[in-house]
């Protein structure tokens, strides 16, 4: 939803009650994709970090 | 599907914003693949028995296609939402994977093309710019770091998609060419399932939503940014969406001068560089292209986006008016200048879309940068026909070694200064193009939380 449209009804609902479903398992899901997403960028920033390693061997 | 409805993404209140990020970053880390491509290419060009142009054409109909769907899907992932946006692009993204499979396992090229390229492309373009719009309106008070850190996540994407895919590669068959088949249903699989929870935990801040305690600066504070919002009708007809396109699709060429070229290029300029040591450069150059992405894009919310492109396009043009003068010089300096350099071409395709934001508004900015990145197409056929058109000329003449690049570097300096010269061109949008303005839908100070802190309703 942006500020351009107006309200309509499920629009209220859904700034009166959670999204889809309950916050806390919603917070656990981002948080444990945050974990996900940060370990797959690791992974490759190491793995790039031990390719460009040969530069200065 | 009311699940995948824009109403249904929408945060409840006191919902905690850098829960949004991951979800982009899933997106954008599957869809960044496309730039570790280039590991199925010896594979392909084994399995098929064809020219390279033929494997290439893959990755360009891929490209294409991403420039295509982001300009004429913006509208539609406008209206629809960014949810049901993700999810059409999981399924071209893994759907393209499973139909290039297929395609492999016949012996089909046209089928690999149609998969990876045209219906992949379409998940790229869409992928591409979903993620994009809904963190710039989650920071309104930081759009370069909202916008460099999703596009990051494409450029950390080959990073992690290029050693995987070559693991994969190894390790289901005797030969690479027989395990394209199975790696390409594997990371099918691996991005379903990112996509999807990227899909699953986007969310949109309600209308009239700010971050607690933060105002838009007050007019005047900075010239650039607009306090209306222009609709993407109005945008390509303005100047500066022209302009915008002009500075990305040099910032992008010029890049990709150095990127399509890096392994050559520096076994070129130093003999004694080894065919392992300049894949190390060309791992050092993937590093400077996904923080640029980052560091920049962020840099750009104190510097203001007009000065940040200023130092893009115009110390960019020094840079490379430098490698083609001392570049030869030393290893060190060379690869210091081509670091700064892709740096640059990484903070340019994350900073544009906060700088669209600033000069268009966030009503329709995900739309305005998906007609925009019509210009990466164009720069991803531009630059690699620069580079490599002077450089077999040259080639044809007998030059060689750093001279035969010393052309395509001066060519690269001008474009970059045609790219800073529009730049400079760039004026606030004039108010005839802006919407009429409505009274905002601001959320209660009560009802608001400190932008970071983790709430119970989050």
């Amino acid at each position: 939803m942006t500020s351009d449209q107006p309200l309509d009804a499920n629009d209220t609902a859904a700034l009166t009650e959670p999204a889809a479903g309950g916050s806390a398992p919603v917070r656990a899901l981002a948080i444990a994709l945050w974990v996900v997403v940060g370990s797959l960028l690791a992974y490759g920033i190491a793995q790039t970090v031990i390719k460009a390693s040969a530069l200065f061997a | 599907m009311r699940v995948l409805d824009k109403s249904r993404t929408v945060a409840p209140r006191g919902y905690n914003r850098w829960l949004v990020p991951p979800a982009a970053l899933a997106v954008h880390l599957s869809i960044g693949q496309v730039y570790a491509f280039s590991v199925f290419k010896n594979p392909l060009l084994e399995r098929f028995g064809t020219s390279h142009t033929s494997v290439a054409v893959i990755f360009s109909m891929a490209i294409v296609m991403l420039g295509l769907s982001a300009a004429f899907g913006g509208k539609w992932m406008e209206r629809n939402g960014p949810r049901k946006a993700m999810a059409l692009s999981a399924v071209c993204w893994v759907s393209g994977f499973l139909v290039a499979a297929l395609g492999v396992q016949l012996g089909q090229l046209w089928i690999v093309y149609l998969g990876y390229g045209l219906i992949g492309g379409i998940g790229l373009g869409i992928g591409y710019i979903s993620p994009v719009s809904t963190l710039i309106k989650w920071f309104p008070d930081r759009p370069g770091l909202a916008t460099g850190l999703a596009i990051m996540g494409f450029g950390g994407g080959a990073l992690v998609a290029s050693p995987l895919t070559a693991r994969l590669l190894e390790a289901y068959a005797p030969t690479p060419a027989q395990a394209i088949v199975p790696t390409m249903l594997t990371l099918a699989a691996v991005y379903a399932v990112l996509m999807t929870c990227g899909a699953a935990m986007i969310r949109v801040p309600a209308p009239g939503w700010r971050p607690a305690g933060w105002t838009p600066p007050a007019r005047g504070a900075n010239a650039m940014q607009s306090h209306a919002d222009v609709r993407v009708g109005n945008a390509v007809r303005t100047p500066q969406f022209y302009l915008l396109w002009i500075v990305l699709f040099t910032n992008v060429t010029a890049g990709i001068g150095i990127l399509e070229q890096a392994s050559p290029m520096i076994q070129d300029f130093f003999p004694a560089v080894t065919a392992a040591t300049a894949a190390g450069f060309v791992g050092l150059l993937s590093l400077a292209n996904m923080g640029g992405r980052f560091v920049w894009s962020t840099t750009s919310d104190k510097l203001g986006r007009k000065r940040t492109y200023i130092m893009y396009l115009g110390v960019g043009a020094v840079l490379y008016a430098f490698l083609a003068a001392l570049g030869a010089s030393a290893v060190g300096l060379f690869v210091a200048l081509t670091f700064v350099i892709v740096s640059f071409y990484g903070g340019g395709f994350a900073t544009i879309p906060a700088y669209l934001k600033d000069l268009f508004g966030q009503l329709e900015v995900g739309a305005i940068h998906g007609r925009l990145l019509t210009a990466w197409s164009a720069a991803g056929i531009a630059g690699p026909l620069i580079v490599n058109g002077i450089a077999d000329a040259r080639s044809a003449q007998g030059v060689t070694g750093a001279a035969l690049y010393l052309p395509s570097l001066v060519t690269m300096c001008g474009v970059l200064v045609v790219g800073f010269v529009a730049n400079m061109l760039v004026r606030p949008v004039a108010a005839r193009f802006h919407e009429p303005e409505t009274p905002a839908l601001v959320v209660p100070q009560a009802d608001r939380v400190p932008v970071g802190v983790v709430t119970e309703e989050s």
